[in-house]
């Protein structure tokens, strides 16, 4: 009884505090009395006066010709965002997948759970960071960077531009991290949060006297979880949702190139049992691994630019169930090293050329479990062209063309790109795109097999995807953007998990699967400081039986809002996302939801300190995601109630 | 149970927001006001070869993206100079200013292309197009740790017979100059 009258006042503050959000801050008031004040002050005094930064919508660094979402470091603070995944659930059409082992990224057409985001590419700061087992893309805690380095991030739909690889199937997450001189101090953060989780992180940035930036970064998490009911097999599972993760991230720029290091480490209990183990047993995985990156520019001549990028990558995976009683430890490991060689070159008048070759060797991909063993290598060359060429004021004609040649597939393939942009006025702009990629199968598609239940296949083949996309931007005089975007998605012979009788599965080329959507985005900043951006999206995903996908939510729409409150002393930062009923793996159906999250943070409280409160899934709603195909004893996975943190920031200065 | 931590995060919320030391925060204000006032101590500041003119020309190209705080500067005057806010979207018409100011809404080129064509013109030119100083302009202003801060490029401005006081130029961020001006 008392429980329900706290959580009706519970409910009428929270009501209140979004009320607040729609009157126009009394701040507004107060600063336009203090503009007029600006002419009767000293330029000096002026100088050290704060803006209120009515930031422009940031634009996008890559020149892909398809839509591309941007969340800047401004955004991660206002909105508290603490993980990849929490960026990228707020942009435009995607969706993020909980299985309390991995967090997996969905989106036009992919996100099918258990998958790895295998299909989406991951570039840091101009090197790709995919590992060489499973292709995968941790968003979760098990992410590779503090979110708190990222100065933006990009998020290009579709199959990548042809200066990028393999793993650029639906997608590129591309990350730019901050430097040295953006902290300028020792920085400290320390962060608790429901579930008993506690994070500390320490940061330090200088920029060095010739000019060098130095940036060197140290965290880590611990949690103890939850206890989790699955009604399914009406059980609990306690003390398996633990973690903990340590992250390093060091990095160097100079004048005319970068060398960076990146390593990360994440252990995570495993509640849910899958593949049939013992549940309420232990279990949990560990995924390590280290990046390292080291690039350089010259400038050749006056209209010729060489950049060079040579990496390396670790990765390894540690995974214990227990099955009848027995444990069973498997391993996987992955190393690779690269050479990225681009020309820009820009001789001809209205082109801007982009051509170049990349080698790279994963020398180590080894597979280890109880019942088998396998170590595979594999080399591949590539050389790209690319072309932007200003045909007219108006229209720019971009094509590219990347052939491949990869020693694990045998054979060499081709992808090409098409692109029109025709801007019929100054702020407008029409782009129409075509474009075709492949994937690889990955070692573990290709290569695993643990003897019993799933196996190996040798012919596994690569798949291919088609992609058309018609995208109309258009900017307003009052600093708004509206973006529409029209896409048809249709893949081949897709690698996919089948049930090949008796419970025993196999990785076949499947015939592939159709998606065609729309999207629209409406994004607005006001001079007040007030920032909003909502977007829809539409997607109609058919699998190659045109039956519906599973996981793949017909509508998704989001809100997201901020704005300076209380004299510009606070930020408030209020989200929304909602999401239309989806399919399960036995093809059931898991209802809409929607959750809000609200985050309220200051850094003008003492001199050097910002704090951070938010609240997750604000009014407590009670929703799942669907469960992998791979999880015996759920169909569905419940997901996280109302949750609370508090984060506190310090800069030594 | 759980409500204990929101609860407790309500009570740390209010005892922040009543305790809030006034001394910390002068408030911040519009990004576009600040610009305006920075606009108008350039021209304080700045002195012309015609020193008799009656009339000062503040011209924003194509679009006013400043809004009302530029326009109210029309109600100001230095010494005896009446300033006049004028929107011009003809490229040969700007040479009739005494200031132009070129809003970051337009391309690098366009900025670039009136800056050649303004050359021997004794405009004083100012723009918060982060692409700014590479296109010419001769005062850029941008965002530097949430104040708003200026560069001067003083290889553009030195043979065009304007002449900046050395406040500004010991009040700019950055001043590019093959010599050094100071």
């Amino acid at each position: 009884m008392i429980t329900k009258q706290i959580a009706m006042l519970t409910r009428i503050i929270l009501s209140s505090l979004l009320f607040a959000l729609l009157i126009p801050p009394v701040s507004v008031i107060a600063n336009e009395k203090a503009a007029d004040d600006l002419f009767k002050m000293s330029f000096e005094q002026l100088l050290e006066t704060e803006v209120i930064t009515a930031s422009k919508i940031a634009q996008q660094l890559t020149d892909a010709p398809s839509a591309v979402t941007i969340v800047t470091s401004q955004d991660i603070e206002d909105y508290g965002y603490r993980t990849f995944a929490e960026i990228l659930e707020s942009m435009r059409g995607l969706y993020v997948s909980d299985d309390r082992a991995y967090a997996f990224l969905g989106g036009r057409g992919y996100g099918k759970p258990g998958d790895f985001t295998g299909r989406i590419l991951l570039v840091i700061d101009g090197t790709q960071v995919n590992d060489n087992i499973y292709d995968s893309v941790f968003i979760d805690n098990a992410g590779p960077i503090d979110v708190a380095l990222i100065d933006r991030i990009e998020y290009v739909s579709g199959p990548g531009t042809s200066v990028n690889t393999n793993n650029a199937f639906y997608g590129i997450i591309n990350v730019y991290t901050k430097s040295g001189a953006d902290f300028d101090s020792l920085q400290l953060s320390g962060d608790i949060s429901s579930y008993s989780t506690k994070s500390g992180r320490g940061t330090y940035g200088k920029q060095l006297d010739g000019g060098q930036e130095l940036l060197v970064s140290v965290s880590g998490l611990n949690s103890d979880g939850q206890s989790h009911y699955f009604q399914e097999i009406d059980d609990t599972s306690y003390n398996l949702d633990g973690q903990s993760n340590e992250r390093l991230f060091a990095k160097l720029n100079w004048d005319k190139g970068l060398a960076e290091a990146i390593y990360r480490s994440r252990n995570k209990d495993i509640p849910t049992a899958p593949y049939g183990g013992d549940f309420g047993a232990p279990s949990n995985y560990t995924d390590t691994s280290f990046n390292f990156s080291a690039q350089q520019h010259f400038d050749l001549n006056q209209n010729l630019k060489l950049s060079l990028n040579a990496y390396y990558g670790y990765y390894n995976y540690e995974g214990l169930e227990t099955f009848s009683s027995i444990p069973w430890l498997e391993s996987s490991t992955g190393q690779w090293f690269g050479l990225n060689t681009h020309f820009f070159d820009s001789s001809f008048k209205f082109h801007k050329l982009v051509y170049g070759f990349e080698y790279r060797n994963d020398f180590e991909q080894k597979l280890t479990t109880p019942a088998s063993l396998s170590n595979n290598d594999e080399q591949s060359v590539s050389a790209y062209l690319q072309d932007e060429y200003q045909f007219s004021d108006r229209i720019t004609l971009s094509g590219g063309l990347r052939w491949s040649y990869n020693s694990d597939v045998g054979h060499s393939e081709t992808s090409p790109r098409l692109a029109v942009i025709y801007s019929p006025f100054d702020r407008t702009q029409f782009k129409l795109s075509y474009s075709k990629a492949y994937r690889n199968a990955n070692p573990f598609e290709k290569y695993y097999t643990d003897n019993d239940v799933l196996l190996d296949n040798l012919n596994l083949g690569s798949e291919e995807i088609e992609a058309f996309e018609l995208v109309a931007e258009h900017r307003l005089l009052n600093n708004a953007h509206i973006l529409s975007s029209f896409y048809q998605y249709k893949t081949k012979d897709f690698i996919s998990s089948v049930d090949v009788g008796g419970g025993i599965t196999q990785f076949q080329n499947t015939s592939g699967s159709t998606t065609q959507g729309i999207e629209l985005e409406y994004e607005r900043q006001w001079d007040t400081g007030l920032r909003l951006r909502t977007s829809y999206a539409f997607q109609h995903a058919m699998d190659a039986n045109d039956n519906r996908q599973t996981n793949a939510p017909r509508h998704i729409g989001k809100m997201n809002v901020t704005t300076p409150v209380l004299n510009g002393n606070w930020h408030l930062g209020y989200e929304l996302q909602a999401y239309s009923d989806r399919l399960t793996e036995h093809r059931t159906t898991i209802g809409s939801y929607s959750t809000s999250n609200l985050t309220l943070r200051s850094n003008r409280l003492l001199p050097n300190f910002s704090i951070t409160m938010g609240i997750r899934n604000l009014f407590d709603r009670d929703y799942a995601h669907v469960a992998p195909p791979v999880n015996t004893y759920q169909i569905v996975i419940p997901q996280n109630r109302r949750n609370y943190f508090l984060q506190l920031v310090y800069d030594l200065k | 149970m759980k409500y204990r931590v929101f609860f407790l995060s309500i009570w740390v919320l209010l005892s922040f927001v009543v305790g809030i030391n006034p001394a910390f925060a002068r408030p911040p204000v519009p990004e576009k006001s600040m610009k305006a006032a920075y606009l108008y101590n350039f021209l304080l500041f700045t002195a012309w070869p015609t020193s008799t003119i009656r009339k000062l020309n503040l011209c924003v190209y194509e679009t006013n993206t400043i809004g009302q705080p530029l326009i109210d500067i029309q109600n100001r005057t230095i010494k005896e100079t009446t300033i006049v806010i004028k929107l011009i979207s003809d490229i040969n018409s700007l040479a009739e200013c005494q200031v132009v100011f070129l809003p970051d809404i337009l391309t690098s080129q366009t900025i670039l292309e009136i800056t050649k064509s303004l050359e021997k013109h004794s405009v004083l030119t100012i723009s918060d197009h982060p692409n700014a100083t590479q296109s010419g302009v001769m005062i850029s202003l941008f965002l530097d740790n949430n104040k708003l801060a200026f560069d001067i490029d003083y290889d553009a401005i030195k043979n065009e017979g304007i002449e900046l006081s050395s406040k500004l130029l010991r009040l700019a961020k950055n001043v590019h100059a093959e010599e050094n001006p100071k």
